[in-house]
């Protein structure tokens, strides 16, 4: 098993808190991922095949019996997992976790095995069966913070680390370091209903590992043991 | 005979071996042909700072470089008999760009940023080389992995771990 990740720890540790007692399923935090990412878009009967590349995928689920029905949403992202099913399986080293706690992939290393797409228990891996191809005038809304994936290549969510970096950047030529709810991930920061919150979990007095500590919060498929830098909230008195 | 052919297999593979190793390097330090005829020698003889014409590394991820406005403020006047300042001042009239040819590039898989690398102290000389002595403008590196974790590798703990994440420049 992991480091428990409610014991406080040196060291930088992200996580996105998921309140899904908020979450309306409205897919804004899908579309903004896609525009920050630079995520191909590979139409409705590939995607039927199980091809999409959404690094955000929401679930939708139906609660109750009728006339009290209410839909609930689950948006499930790559997990972050500390002990990661993905990353032993990858031949070429492409996928590993480095020391923010964050489970990388690195395109260039990355010969397309799906390896670790068969082991993520979350099936938050996406695989690019085709050439991406962006039309005029979408080259020009391409992030350049990003690289354009080729065909071949296993990719999932990054937390945007591109603005993980960009934030420290500039805090460290500011001489300081990040405050708490700087760093905004676009599905963070698109989020109509600030259902999702991130930050760094070892941080006692951040806001995630607050909620973190709340009584709602859980984790997904947290019998597997790998301890997961998403955590979901649910159980509370809002109702949708 | 079999000897022969054997030999003279290996000679061709050394040679070719050499030649494709020169012709990389040849390639990787050539300097490329710039629309203007422009030295750095002069400039920088003349007194001007790095940071006068290419004024955004300290504050972003690009050095910039300097718009038409910014050369014809001072070639108004200055030295405006020379037959490349009168190339410049030909842009100028037409008002286009002058479609200078990148030296220095990072791959498109690479996050590098300016900002950060003269935060740590280090001078343009350090990357760019004596570019102060060139009257054409050449790539002396080659910017490659290992000479980006060359440095990277040499900072104090944890500092190199974290320089040496992949994640630090591959996007």
């Amino acid at each position: 098993m992991a480091k428990d990740a409610n014991q406080s720890d040196e060291g930088i540790r992200w996580a996105l808190v998921v309140d899904l007692d908020r979450c309306t399923g409205c897919q804004a935090c899908v579309v903004a991922c896609h525009a920050e990412n630079n995520l191909q878009i590979v139409g409705e009967k590939e995607a039927a095949y199980g091809r999409w590349t959404h690094w955000i995928i929401i679930h939708r689920y139906w609660e109750g019996e009728y006339p009290n029905v209410k839909a609930r949403f689950m948006p499930i992202m790559c997990q972050q997992c500390s002990e990661a099913p993905c990353e032993p399986v990858c031949p070429v080293f492409a996928t590993y976790h480095n020391e923010e706690g964050l489970n990388a992939q690195i395109y260039n290393r990355c010969i397309g095995t799906r390896f670790c797409g068969s082991a993520c228990p979350y099936k938050a891996r996406v695989y690019n069966w085709f050439r991406p191809e962006f039309p005029e005038p979408l080259t020009e809304q391409l992030n350049p913070d990003v690289s354009v994936r080729t065909r071949g290549i296993m990719e999932k969510c990054t937390f945007c680390i591109q603005r993980i970096r960009r934030v420290e950047i500039d805090a460290q030529a500011e001489g300081r370091s990040p405050t708490d709810g700087e760093i905004q991930p676009a599905c963070v920061q698109t989020c109509p209903t600030s259902a999702l919150i991130f930050g760094d979990l070892n941080d006692p007095n951040s806001h995630v590992s607050q909620l973190a500590h709340s009584r709602r919060s859980f984790r997904l498929l947290p019998e597997l043991g790998t301890d997961p830098g998403v955590i979901y909230l649910k159980g509370g008195e809002v109702n949708v | 005979m079999n000897r022969f052919w054997f030999f003279s297999f290996l000679i061709l593979l050394v040679v070719g071996i050499l030649t494709g190793i020169l012709l990389t390097r040849i390639q990787v330090f050539s300097a490329p042909e710039q629309p203007i005829a422009y030295s750095h020698k002069t400039h920088i003889e003349a007194g001007i700072q790095c940071l006068y014409c290419h004024s955004s590394p300290l504050r972003s991820d690009l050095a910039g470089i300097p718009s038409v406005k910014k050369c014809m403020g001072c070639h108004n006047v200055i030295a405006n008999d020379k037959p490349e300042v009168q190339e410049l001042a030909g842009y100028w009239e037409r008002e286009e760009p002058i479609p200078w040819v990148r030296v220095s590039s990072q791959p498109e898989f690479i996050y590098f940023s300016h900002l950060p690398h003269l935060g740590t102290g280090l001078s343009c000389e350090t990357c760019h080389g004596d570019i102060g002595q060139m009257t054409v403008t050449r790539p002396v590196v080659k910017m490659d992995m290992g000479w980006c974790l060359d440095c990277h590798l040499k900072e104090p703990q944890p500092k190199a771990t974290r320089l040496a994440d992949c994640l630090a420049c591959h996007k």
